[in-house]
């Protein structure tokens, strides 16, 4: 089996203070194979990444490149041509797309850059990637799914033997996927070694040769696509049979939230919406559709609208998100790290956050009240910490993101919003997450849940919305959505 | 940028190769408030005081004046000039004043020595770079905070040339040897003063090596994302180390025109020089956040200091309004910023 190996990693452990990140990771990856990489989140899959291109140095573990054994390091790796595409795009913001691309290596004569050669290879590198952005422009105007097709087009400038993607779809719309698979099925047919991270198990079936599963940093076996099924990668990665939470459907209480023909410059176009009480409404579309647009402005961060706004039948003004909180409203942001949660501070402080603003100015925050409510709804919400003194950094994704749905638990809430409530987040954790929506819709809470993975949206949602270019165009109810329904929906195929 | 990523109105596809085009007069507007270098704004608000200024004095606009200020302003363009390599590096120098008087003083305290005045200039100007590449190196290399080395490598300068005369001035008029010296702070090749030219060749081999070599994109790189420049291969610490070297270098130069144009060296250089050129390199639309802006744009921050304070002169307002209006000036043009930055 050893032959034909490119990259093996063997025993690799790493330690990040009292996180051990990795205990015995392995993997091999065979010259001209897509070698898939599963795992739930804080499984390790991106410190093994990580380790692979020398960008962090393991604690222990042996590196064997083409059969011999070599020192760790990204001097290592990038003789050996591996090239990682990272989760986040590593990108420089004033420098142009072609500059970006061929960072460190860029071509030179006497110290000076030679314009024509780098739009020469830069050519070379739009046809071979299908990349359609203009090399001139600066990074800093770029759209975060552009970003990542010119973070791709770097890695794949330096015509690596093996490409390593983390989560690489996560921010591309369903077009640029297709592209990006096809672009990496040809680079394997020419010899290259692949491994793809990714959470949506179709994509492992759709282009993997070989899959690997890492669960608490430990590899638990590599699979061969083909002679294997989504139960049995399932099963390794989570370590335990997944109940399906199919919602019985709900009768549906009173209006709770009410959006009348909300228009907001060109991203939103006369949006019309409710959602009810014990309800969970989907919002469908595309990557730049608007969804984040209607989130953002329900929530006051966007002051500015036109249209109406009622929640539990009164008309409301939202023009910051203390008035939003301030009438029972509450957000779950796509970005969790950056607007959700301090990092830094305790898990305790964290869920008694928002709390703070709403107590009169001189009024004492009892310090053991706020540790008997967070420890309280650490056991409600199975958060899986020793203490809720614990840093919420050191806490896996799905933990953080219960730590952010716990913290608006301490409100009196009517309305959830929700965008893309398990991005980044593994199988395991998801499954808890709906559960834990399931159950607040059932006591009565309206929930409104934007996200780009449709079966995310049919396996929580009694109703789906459907939008397009900053409206809406359809919408779907239990019986009529599906899949394909909703695709051709969301990509305009039935807008007007 | 937008944190919470997605937003903006777009297409679907994700792929839009070019923006579509606004209304002309728009554009003009959009392009001098939002211009892609930074600086476009601040250009124009440096186009309307002297339109201004023209009007209301007519001594202003003489060739005298425009000499005048070219001269005065030469050294901080100088220093200014080390210090965008430096910031766009995502760093900032706080020692270059501080550096300045010592590398001043040490030029001193050699002519009164007798060292050939050409001897003199090349080695203290040597020195500044060895100054700079220890803040360098401890930034880069030891990996101590930039804001802590270079407050702390500042008190050493500035404690150092207060030891070399126990604080007093060296007075250099009538020096052998002070000639080179003199000539590059203070001389005239016709009506233009020669610190002028000096400035002007320095400011255009900096712009040079930022925009065309290989190293100055090298330096965008890392004031941008240092983690991305270090994972491709950009040798990020040399880099940060010759940014800090540069600066000094560039301050030592100053620091040999300082002690030519006011004829001796003395440790009592403002202390806020360094925060002038640090405003000045602002001013022109460099991020304090790094990887971004231009040294055009630092030209024209540092010009502008100039002209308020030479404005101010003509006008006969008291030379201590100069902070309130630069200070005023440094705040909005930073808030402006912010919108060119969300474009």
């Amino acid at each position: 089996m050893t032959d034909g190996v490119l990259v093996a990693l063997h025993g690799v452990v790493k330690r990040f203070g009292p996180v051990q990140a990795l205990r015995g990771a392995s993997l091999e990856v065979r010259r001209g194979e897509i070698h898939g990489l599963a795992g739930e989140n804080g499984s390790g899959k991106s410190t093994l990444m990580r380790i692979l291109v020398g960008d962090v140095t393991p604690d222990a573990g042996e590196l064997t490149i083409d059969g011999g054994r070599t020192r760790w390091g990204a001097a290592t790796a990038r003789e050996a041509g591996i090239g990682l595409v990272h989760q986040e795009p590593h990108l420089a913001p004033d420098l142009t797309v072609a500059e970006n691309v061929f960072m460190g290596r860029l071509p030179r004569r006497l110290g000076c850059v030679r314009r024509r050669e780098l739009a020469a290879r830069i050519a070379a590198v739009s046809g071979k990637t299908g990349m359609r952005i203009d090399p001139r422009r600066l990074v800093r105007g770029l759209t975060p799914d552009q970003r990542s097709i010119v973070e791709i087009a770097k890695v794949v400038a330096a015509e690596p033997r093996l490409i390593a993607l983390d989560e690489p779809t996560a921010s591309l719309t369903g077009d640029e996927v297709q592209r990006l698979f096809v672009l990496l099925t040809r680079m394997r047919d020419e010899g290259c070694s692949v491994i793809l991270i990714t959470h949506r198990l179709k994509e492992l079936f759709a282009i993997c040769d070989r899959t690997t599963v890492l669960r608490d940093g430990k590899t638990r076996g590599t699979l061969e696509v083909a002679a294997t099924n989504e139960d049995e990668l399932i099963r390794l990665m989570v370590g335990r049979e997944l109940a399906e939470t199919n919602r019985a459907p709900q009768r549906p209480g009173a209006s709770a939230l009410e959006v009348r023909s909300l228009t907001r410059g060109s991203t939103l176009r006369a949006v019309s919406l409710d959602v009810r009480a014990g309800e969970i409404v989907g919002l469908a579309g595309l990557v730049g559709a608007g969804r984040s647009a209607l989130i953002r402005t329900l929530f006051g961060l966007r002051p500015g609208y036109e249209g109406e706004i009622r929640v539990a039948g009164t008309a409301v003004s939202i023009r910051s998100p203390r008035d939003a909180i301030g009438v029972g409203m509450g957000v779950i942001p796509e970005d969790r790290r950056g607007w959700g949660l301090c990092l830094d501070m305790s898990i305790a402080e964290n869920i008694a956050l928002s709390a703070y603003g709403h107590r009169r100015l001189v009024a004492p925050v009892s310090r053991a009240a706020l540790r008997r409510q967070a420890d309280q709804l650490v056991r409600d919400l199975s958060i899986r910490t020793r203490s809720v003194d614990t840093p919420v950094r050191s806490l896996s994704g799905g933990n953080q993101q219960k730590v952010v749905l716990a913290r608006w638990l301490t409100h009196d809430l009517g309305v959830l919003i929700l965008d893309e409530p398990t991005r980044g987040i593994d199988v395991g954790s998801k499954a808890e997450i709906y559960r834990i929506l399931d159950a607040l819709a059932a006591r009565g809470l309206a929930i409104l849940v934007s996200s780009s993975e449709l079966p995310e949206l049919l396996t929580l949602c009694d109703r789906i919305y459907a939008m397009y270019y900053g409206a809406l165009v359809a919408q779907f109810g239990r019986d009529d959505a599906t899949e394909e329904s909703i695709a051709r929906a969301i990509s305009g195929a039935e807008a007007a | 940028m937008a944190h919470l990523g997605v937003g903006e109105p777009s297409d679907p596809t994700g792929d839009r190769a070019t923006p579509s085009a606004p209304a002309v007069p728009r554009r003009i507007l959009n392009a001098v408030l939002r211009g892609s270098e930074g600086w476009t704004g601040i250009g124009a608000v440096l186009v309307v005081l002297i339109v201004a200024l023209s009007i209301a004095r007519s001594d202003f606009l003489t060739s005298s004046n425009i000499w005048n200020v070219l001269r005065a302003n030469a050294i901080p363009i100088v220093m200014a000039c080390g210090m965008t390599f430096v910031i766009i590096a995502r760093g900032i120098d706080l020692s270059v004043g501080a550096l300045l008087a010592l590398v001043s003083m040490l030029l001193g305290e050699a002519l009164t020595h007798g060292w050939p005045g050409g001897l003199a200039v090349v080695v203290v100007i040597a020195g500044g770079l060895a100054l700079g590449l220890v803040n360098g190196l401890l930034i880069g290399v030891v990996k101590i905070n930039f804001f802590v080395v270079t407050l702390g490598t500042s008190l050493i300068f500035t404690s150092c040339s207060l030891l070399i005369t126990s604080g007093n001035t060296i007075t250099l008029f009538g020096v052998r040897g002070f000639g080179l010296t003199n000539t590059l702070g203070n001389a005239n090749v016709g009506a233009v003063p020669v610190p002028a030219i000096v400035a002007a060749i320095v400011f255009v081999v900096c712009y040079a090596v930022l925009r065309w070599t290989v190293y100055g994109r090298d330096v965008y790189a890392t004031g941008g994302n240092p983690d991305a420049a270090r994972l491709a291969g950009i040798p990020v610490d040399r880099v940060t180390v010759a940014a800090y070297g540069i600066s000094g270098l560039l301050a030592g130069l100053a620091a040999v025109m300082y002690t030519g144009r006011i004829e001796s060296a003395t440790p009592q250089v403002g202390s806020d020089l360094a925060l002038a050129v640090i405003a000045a390199v602002l001013l022109g639309g460099v991020s304090f956040a790094g990887g971004a802006g231009s040294i055009v744009g630092t030209l024209i921050g540092a010009l502008l200091l100039g002209v308020i304070t030479n404005g101010l002169d003509l006008l006969g307002v008291s030379s201590f309004w100069q902070g309130d209006v630069t200070g005023a000036i440094l705040i909005i043009a930073v808030f402006l910023d912010r919108f060119r930055r969300r474009a």
